[in-house]
């Protein structure tokens, strides 16, 4: 669904909430680190990971989309007005880029990058419904679940009614080029029809969730099972105690 | 939120597990498809607004602010699959379902009057959450260089980087957020009476 890529890579076969704790431990571990150069590394080395798991080129190239324009935003903002700023770098005609500004954009740049990855490389090596499952069996509950994997399979659904009513009420008359006023009713007239439609069948939907005991309490088995393996537990606590390393060396300094 | 050991703490948390009917559990996913559709719908129109969360708000109308706060958490965890960034400023959509909601329930909804001050106030929510996002995470900058090229602006012109995100923030969000209200009340007014669920007697 959505953005999962299959594959057999040890990427793959980790537990979801193994990887989820990853993602959060890097988070925590980038915005503890001082200086570009610490995630900059890490964001190299999450690079191989997603080749180890078959998607780099993927990874790689979205990772630059989603934060290209941010690179050249932050580093041009804080460049010219980061307050530290004291070492001049480049001057160009009347405007001066500042050494420390620069160095702090390429920080929250690699802190950014580094997430963007991890988050990419999670998404694309675990099926939505395994990590689902994997949740729950921590403790997530059911219903929550339930409304995520819904969320993502209604978008494409909500999508395909929007079009459809786009389309009729062409047919009715519906000028989409004329002025402001007009095209503000016209979006009404969409909303209105996309909302009810969707309210009749959430009507339907939560009758045949209820006939199948969604709002009952107790113990569910899984169609699927998620394994969490011992080397699940070693990366989770690994990753726990780097984040505290990390944390104690920050407060030390 | 219906876990039996929550039932120690007392009224608080069986009133939000309330809440949560099946109908209310079904509606969210309808309040994330249309935070989705919105922007689709916008740029069909051309319309000079985002209407990323009129889902959120419209939810929050029809059952509840924390019906309304769990769609904002979901909308930005669906847009964080395609973007990661986004999942930066979920709290702020938990925010806005929240404050659209209770506002909702004290009746600011009813009256026109009261709806420009829900839509000010729900505004005025979203930039003061996002602005620490935006600054200590993003170095003050979004990946819209409209919205960069305003901040260094502000910045060139003397004000600190708080204060040119708040500004900003409020520039490009207070036309959409007015908008979105209304829109959000006339089209839950619109909605047959037979499939309005029973908060919106409430609330509009």
């Amino acid at each position: 669904m959505f953005d999962y890529r299959p594959g057999d890579s040890p990427v793959h076969l980790l537990n979801p909430v193994t990887k989820l704790a990853v993602v959060v431990g890097l988070m925590v571990i980038v915005f503890l680190l001082p200086n570009p150069w610490g995630p900059a590394l890490i964001a190299v080395t999450l690079l191989g990971v997603a080749a180890v798991a078959g998607f780099s080129g993927r990874v790689a190239t979205l990772a630059a989309v989603i934060t290209g324009p941010l690179l050249i935003a932050v580093v041009l903002v804080q460049g010219l007005f980061y307050t530290g700023n004291e070492t001049p770098l480049i001057a160009v005609g009347p405007v001066t880029f500042w050494e420390e500004g620069v160095t702090y954009g390429l920080l929250v740049f690699f802190r950014v990058l580094v997430v963007v990855c991890a988050v990419l490389i999670m998404v694309f090596s675990t099926h939505p419904k395994k990590m689902m499952v994997a949740f729950i069996d921590k403790g997530l509950s059911p219903k929550l679940a339930y409304v995520f994997m819904a969320s993502l399979q209604f978008i494409p659904d909500m999508q395909r009614r929007a079009r459809a009513i786009i389309e009729a009420q062409q047919a009715r008359g519906l000028d989409l080029k004329s002025n402001l006023w007009r095209r503000f009713q016209a979006l009404l007239a969409m909303l209105i029809p996309l909302l009810t439609g969707a309210l009749i069948s959430a009507e339907t939907r939560s009758l045949a969730l209820e006939a199948r005991g969604f709002s009952r309490g107790g113990m569910r088995s899984h169609l699927i099972e998620v394994p969490d393996r011992t080397s699940d537990r070693v990366i989770r606590w690994s990753v726990a105690a780097i984040v505290v390393l990390v944390a104690l060396w920050r407060i030390v300094l | 939120m219906a876990n039996s050991t929550n039932q120690a703490e007392g009224g608080f948390f069986s009133r939000i597990a309330s809440d949560f009917t099946t109908r209310a559990w079904v509606l969210i996913p309808v309040g994330v498809g249309i935070n989705f559709v919105g922007g689709t719908l916008v740029t069909v129109l051309k319309l000079p607004i985002f209407l990323d969360t009129i889902g959120t708000i419209l939810v929050a109308l029809l059952a509840g602010p924390w019906v309304g706060a769990l769609t904002g958490l979901i909308t930005n965890l669906i847009l964080g699959v395609a973007d990661p960034t986004l999942i930066a400023f979920a709290p702020v959509n938990v925010a806005i379902g929240l404050i659209a909601g209770f506002l909702a329930l004290n009746g600011w909804f009813k009256t026109y009057p009261k709806i420009v001050a829900s839509g000010l106030i729900i505004m005025l929510t979203g930039v003061i959450l996002s602005a620490p996002i935006v600054v200590l995470a993003f170095g003050g900058v979004t990946g819209s260089p409209g919205r960069s090229a305003m901040t260094a602006f502000f910045l060139a012109t003397g004000s600190n980087i708080w204060q040119s995100v708040f500004a900003v923030g409020v520039i490009v969000e207070v036309v959409d957020k007015l908008i979105s209200v209304f829109v959000a009340v006339f089209v839950a007014r619109a909605i047959p009476e037979r499939y309005r669920p029973q908060k919106a007697q409430q609330t509009i």
